[in-house]
């Protein structure tokens, strides 16, 4: 859309309340003429790309990589290959049924623990640890998408040597003179740069080099770190500490730019936690209440009961403001709003009321300081042991990365380091831009980088080292609470990668050992026998290490750190917020063709990332979407295209780190644009003093905003606790629902099962896990960023972002969208061969071999969910993404209907179960994919001819509503509409 | 119009000249069987069939790059999956729509002025049903399965969904494409064993001998010609209504906001009358330099006694029905 908005008249609507209630985009809300046109024009504007030779030169060179591949022998195709059957069969593998093995996906300093499903040796599907303390049977999009980069075509698969393929055992060859070297000056020119590390045997290891060349340096750098939180702790307690929040037992939580349902350790558990106190399935609702202050919108302040927007420059001064509400400290100086002293008088009066059931969340956004600020209010609210408790750090050995990196930098630029080991991550990428990482590393003689991809770094380095998988290899790893799991492979290297392990282990010179053999003597040591083998397969076998999560400590806050709180400056000029991207995070899923078209929760945008400026910002500078703008930091500069995103504070633009990438691998490279350039080391997430420049250029933004759209229709329904509380019915005045018996046709008999689905839209909180674990588990393919234009995303579930209310400060919903199910599907009516049909469990089935590819099904559907192969989407050709594929589900072809099944095939794979023990299957016992991941429990499904079932009991509640119920299609999958807890002194504030 | 009425202008209308100065009923039939038979292929006729052939080709081309890639091709995404398809679809059956409406409302309604028309209006329909054909095989994502559309006989008892309006498409079309061919054919008959009669060649004396199925002129055979010709016309009005009910039901029973009328089967009708009405006469040729040729071709078909002038009339009829047909398309954003 390349208008201009009339912001003005934009507000008026809303004002007067004659737009919608709910509104997906600005575009919808303006009615603008090229929005109409995106609505009904009959031919979309790029009818071919054969005429557009970018688009078909994009497009075939995508295809080669996990997108799709012309499939010219569209007829049947038979596999070629022989098969040979097991000599000797290994241990409990029975063709056809999958296996799961428990380990962790370890990233940023924390852990997911996972159960892995492989069949026949290969890993196809991750589902959450039930039994891992942060997992608790969910994942993150992030965990669901990493099996793609376990199988990435693109991984660097071989060792090379300037740029030359070479071998492992040339790299150790060439290493030992290099070490011999070291070992004479005792190590003083050896430097080892990791991420974060968590790995008990890792660490165990990096100490014995340590000790072999004392003068060695170990250096840990990530982009998106937590030194804010360990400087704050140190400040406040004296020494640094890992917090746990128990949001179970928090009445009033207040985020201070805490994005914590989102991102960052312990999320799923929190995410879980504060879904549960917000389900109102019991009969006495004890709902939680999160108050966010936030720039730029997250999920956590989308959920959020009252979300300020406010500059992160600013959130400081609000968090002195409310201290000193709360009886701490002074307020620096008066808050410039009404708005703000209101809001800061209601938070600060709410959290006291709840003396040991409140709970105030820092952001590692926010500088050390309001860390302090939020300890000192915890402790004033009593949260300390409550609902706040304080561990021992989960790093090895908590640095602070920006002067970790710092000191290496000096290092090398001094000449100190002659030999460089990078044991993963992409420093040259990411490093911040006043550190000149890329032209310091030049002058180290011996440089080595063992990482996935051969990217920004490996080319400045001497040596790459293909990484191994967290799946390929064995390895140990600590959750945000310290819990250990023992990572197990579930494959060998496909490309023959090495982990950091084994690095290290030919450092000290065991280049032989195995990562199986340097784990497993780390843990023998630590637990002598006879008990080791008892030990050893119990952990494995429950994916961690019983009761070894950290204790609890006793802090005492150090209320003089109060004063170390420096004054905040007021600067009140335009601030630049850097975020990791909700997709792709700090880069390292940049690869990841399913990260990138997961459209990113509140501005809905794939493949990209955008400069985000509020409404009232793009009104000043008359900025439209996709316009490209020139920021200029610190002498610095970027281009980027604009994304106009309601809720951004109109001081404040927002960018997402790890675009911009220039080598990394077919899905990866040139796009969007590099944040890290404008990102210092003194100012890693918000910096004042940017100023932005139209161009007068426009780059496309995919974004999937107003796909699928149904007009003006009400598809979402919310209300408050208060409403429901005073009427619980009131979901249903809401919307047209006629008697069921107006149908033409009969209904059906269910004499067996009926299965039916309950979607809570007060838990869900767009984190877009159970649409990658939809993707995950049906083989979905992914498309491309030009397809995405075209509106041809094959997503089977998406998840709608509605807005409600002002255009600067809206409140946000949340509402995954699979298919209905609908007992009258108008889609089964239409078929001309009868390819999807009603089964006599009620699901609406598609019959891919009987698809000829009418389309008339999709017309069809009033949800639009149903999804058509316009072209060859799924990958047959390249090999090693074969081998993801579910086995269980077919991989379509061009010209063939999809849409979500309710995973039939684990239904069928539970019956079957429950068949061979004759017994009828039990509530839970069939999970579909988005729901196992979901961590909120926000999905819930099961038999609807089974009164007690959890889904049948949802339904029952009053305040389940069925989508579009006015055309009496009936459908399965039914919503429970969101409720909301806001404070009332705080209401139409 | 009343039967008393008709014979009484019948002497008046005798006494315009129906056949064109010097000529006879036989140096007529003679002019025009030389067109097939004798005549010399004119360059012209070459240069148009080249155009018409590259054409061809490019259909050719353009289905083959289809058929390798897929549907995406036309630019057709979720919601809006027929697109260009739909559009020819509709475009091509409402131009032959009209060839057989005009035809055989003419002929029931004993407009003699139809003969100058009739022939390349029912032969555009017989073409514009092919071209309509085209598409919705074309547009299906995998169009070699197109056959399952049809009910046949298979070892899976599969049948086509009879509920969905694409089948009934499916028999609206072909029953419309067969008694299309049928009226025409049947029509062509007696000029068939003209052409017989004075093929020189062999090859084309039996090929024409065959088509003409015995036809000798016998006053038995005309009686039974002409009955048989007004009962397939009477059949085949009333498909000319059904067919392009069906064809707008792909709309009218969906539930798509905005299709979901009950506007479409008079509306698409009525456009198709227009559009076909356009092209039949458009075809055959609204420029008055062709009447004389024009009635020349009447004196072929027996029975005539031209009542009209053929001149006037169509051709603003014509213009008349091109205005309103772009008209409509403009303001119903279809």
């Amino acid at each position: 859309m390349k208008e201009r908005f009339d912001f003005s008249s934009l507000r008026q609507r809303l004002t007067t309340s004659q737009g919608p209630d709910y509104w997906r985009s600005l575009e919808e809300l303006a009615k603008t003429e090229e929005f109409l046109e995106f609505l009904q024009r009959e031919f979309p504007s790029q009818a071919s790309e054969f005429a557009d030779p970018v688009g078909r030169r994009r497009f075939l060179k995508l295809m080669a990589a996990s997108l799709a591949l012309a499939g010219v022998s569209a007829c049947t195709r038979q596999p070629a290959e022989a098969i040979v059957p097991y000599v000797q069969a290994p241990e409990e593998v029975i063709p056809g049924k999958p296996l799961y093995f428990a380990t962790a996906m370890p990233w940023s300093g924390s852990a997911e623990g996972l159960l892995v499903e492989s069949h026949m040796g290969r890993p196809t599907k991750i589902e959450g640890n039930p039994r891992h303390p942060e997992s608790l049977g969910a994942t993150s999009a992030f965990a669901q998408a990493s099996i793609l980069d376990l199988y990435d075509p693109d991984r660097s698969q071989v060792v090379s040597y300037s740029g030359d393929i070479s071998t492992w055992g040339n790299f150790i060859s060439a290493l030992a003179p290099q070490l011999e070297k070291q070992r004479l000056e005792k190590g003083a020119g050896l430097r080892i740069l990791t991420e974060t590390v968590t790995s008990p045997t890792l660490f165990s290891q990096l100490e014995k080099v340590l000790n072999v060349f004392p003068l060695a340096k170990w250096h840990q750098y990530e982009p998106v770190s937590r030194d804010n939180i360990r400087r704050g702790t140190q400040q406040a307690f004296g020494k640094v500490l890992n917090p746990i929040f128990r949001v179970e037992k928090a009445d009033v939580i207040l985020s201070l730019e805490a994005d914590f349902l989102a991102a960052g350790p312990g999320t799923l558990r929190y995410a879980r936690e504060f879904a549960r106190r917000r389900k109102l399935e019991t009969g006495a609702p004890d709902m939680n209440r999160l108050y966010v202050v936030e720039s730029s919108p997250s999920n956590t302040g989308a959920v959020a009961d009252h979300r300020l927007a406010l500059p992160s420059t600013q959130i400081e001064r609000l968090a002195r403001s409310l201290a000193a509400a709360l009886g701490i400290g002074e307020a620096s100086s008066a808050l410039p709003s009404a708005r703000e002293q209101k809001w800061v008088k209601a938070v600060a009066a709410d959290l006291k009321n709840h003396q040991g059931a409140a709970l105030v969340i820092a952001g590692e956004q926010q500088p050390p300081a309001v860390h302090v600020l939020a300890a000192a209010m915890n402790q004033a609210l009593g949260s300390f042991g409550k609902t706040l408790l304080h561990t021992a750090p989960v790093e090895a050995s908590p640095v602070d990365h920006r002067e970790s990196l710092q000191e290496l930098v000096s290092d090398m630029q001094g000449g100190r380091v002659t030999l460089l080991l990078i044991l993963g991550g992409n420093p040259v990428y990411c490093a911040p831009a006043d550190i000149d990482f890329r032209d310091s590393i030049a002058r180290v003689p011996f440089r080595v980088h063992l990482g996935m991809y051969f990217d920004e770094t490996s080319e400045q380095c001497h040596w790459h080292i293909p990484d191994a998988h967290y799946l390929e290899a064995w390895g140990d790893t600590r959750a945000f609470d310290g819990t250990i799991t023992i990572m197990q492979p579930l494959i060998a290297p496909l490309y023959g990668g090495k982990s950091s392990y084994e690095l290290l282990s030919a450092v000290l010179g065991q280049a032989d050992r195995s990562g199986h053999k340097i784990i497993q003597d780390y843990w023998r040591s630590q637990k002598p026998s006879p008990d080791f083998e008892t030990f050893w397969r119990t952990s494995l076998h429950d994916g961690f290490v019983t009761g070894s999560a950290f204790p609890a400590q006793d802090v005492q806050f150090i209320s003089s750190s109060l004063v170390a709180v420096s004054e905040p400056g007021r600067d009140l000029s335009l601030e630049i917020v850097f975020r990791p991207d909700p997709t792709i995070f700090d880069g390292r899923f940049v690869n990841n063709a399913w990260l990138q078209e997961l459209p990113k929760p509140l501005t809905k945008l794939t493949w990209d990332n955008a400069v985000f400026v509020s409404p009232r910002l793009a009104e000043e500078l008359s900025l439209g979407n996709q316009d490209v703008v020139e920021l200029i930091l610190k002498g610095r500069t970027l281009r980027g295209p604009v994304s106009i995103l309601p809720g951004q504070p109109p001081d404040s633009i927002a960018v997402h780190l790890g675009y911009g990438r220039r080598r990394v691998g077919r899905i990866g490279s040139r796009r969007g644009f590099n944040a890290y350039q404008l990102r210092t080391s003194d100012a890693p997430w918000f910096s004042a003093g940017i100023q932005i420049k139209k161009t007068g250029e426009k780059s496309s933004l995919a974004a999937t905003q107003n796909h699928h759209l149904i007009e003006g229709r009400n598809m979402l329904r919310t209300g408050t606790l208060a409403e429901y509380e005073h009427h619980p019915e009131f979901v249903h005045e809401m919307g047209h629902e006629p008697p069921s018996e107006l149908s033409l046709y009969p209904e059906y008999p269910y004499e067996g099962y009926a299965w039916g689905m309950a979607i809570d839209l007060s838990s869900c909180i767009g984190c877009n896990a159970c649409m990658v674990a939809c993707q995950s588990e049906n083989n979905v393919p992914v498309v491309g960023k030009e397809q995405v234009l075209r509106s041809r995303e094959m997503h089977w579930l998406r998840v709608d972002s509605y807005f409600k209310g002002s255009l600067d400060d809206p409140e946000t919903y949340f509402q995954p969208v699979p298919c209905m199910h609908c007992e009258k599907a108008p889609c089964e009516v239409v078929c001309p061969v009868g390819a999807t049909v009603h089964s006599s469990e009620g699901l609406n089935e598609m019959v891919y071999n009987r698809c000829v590819g009418t389309r008339y099904c999709s017309n069809n559907c009033p949800y639009k969910v149903r999804r058509f192969n316009f072209l060859q989407f799924s990958n047959w050709d390249t090999p090693s993404l074969k081998l993801l594929n579910n086995p269980d589900v077919t991989v379509r072809t061009r010209g063939v209907m999809e849409k979500c099944t309710y995973c039939v095939q684990r239904i069928n794979t539970a019956r079957i179960q429950a068949k061979r023990e004759d017994r009828d299957l039990r509530d839970g016992e069939v999970v579909t994919a988005c729901q196992a991941v979901c961590p909120t429990e926000a999905i819930v499904f099961g038999d609807i001819n089974d009164p007690e079932s959890r889904v049948s009991l949802l339904k029952k509640q009053p305040r389940n509503y069925h989508m579009l119920a006015e055309l009496n299609t009936k459908p399965r999958t039914s919503y429970l509409a969101g409720v909301r807890n806001p404070n009332p002194e705080l209401e139409n504030a | 119009m009343p039967e008393a009425a008709t014979e009484s202008r019948k002497p008046s209308h005798q006494a315009v000249p129906v056949i064109g100065p010097g000529h006879t009923y036989a140096s007529v039939t003679d002019k025009i069987s030389a067109i097939v038979l004798t005549r010399q292929t004119p360059l012209s006729w070459l240069v148009g069939f080249g155009i018409s052939f590259s054409l061809l080709m490019a259909l050719l081309a353009a289905s083959a790059y289809l058929l390798v890639k897929g549907t995406g091709i036309w630019g057709i995404n979720v919601p809006v999956a027929w697109g260009f398809a739909i559009i020819n679809f509709v475009w091509w059956i409402g131009i032959g729509h009209a060839g057989t409406l005009i035809s055989a409302i003419l002929l029931l309604f004993r407009q003699q002025w139809r003969t100058s028309i009739n022939r390349f209006a029912e032969a555009m329909t017989l073409f514009a049903v092919a071209c309509a054909g085209i598409y919705p095989v074309l547009h299906l994502g995998r169009p070699w399965l197109a056959y399952w559309l049809f009910p046949y006989p298979n070892t899976m008892n599969l049948w086509p969904q009879f509920r969905s309006p694409l089948v009934w498409d499916v028999f609206a079309v072909s029953t419309y494409g067969t008694v299309s061919f049928l009226f025409w054919f049947v029509g062509l008959i007696p000029d068939l064993a003209t052409l017989r009669d004075r093929a020189g060649n062999r090859l084309a004396k039996i090929t024409y001998g065959i088509l003409a199925m015995g036809w000798r002129g016998s006053a038995l055979h005309w009686h039974r010609y002409e009955t048989a010709y007004l009962l397939l016309a009477g059949l085949a009005t009333p498909l000319v209504v059904s067919v392009h009910t069906v064809v707008s039901f792909d709309f009218a029973v969906s539930i798509v906001p905005g299709w979901h009328s009950t506007i479409f089967p008079p509306l698409l009708c009525r456009w198709s009358d227009l559009l076909g009405i356009r092209d039949g006469y458009g075809a055959g040729d609204p420029h008055p330099k062709n009447v004389r040729a024009r009635r020349l071709h009447h004196h072929e078909t027996p029975g005539q006694h031209g009542k009209d002038h053929p001149g006037h009339q169509p051709d603003r009829f014509v213009r008349l029905c091109h205005g309103s047909f772009f008209r409509l398309v403009r303001s119903e954003q279809f």
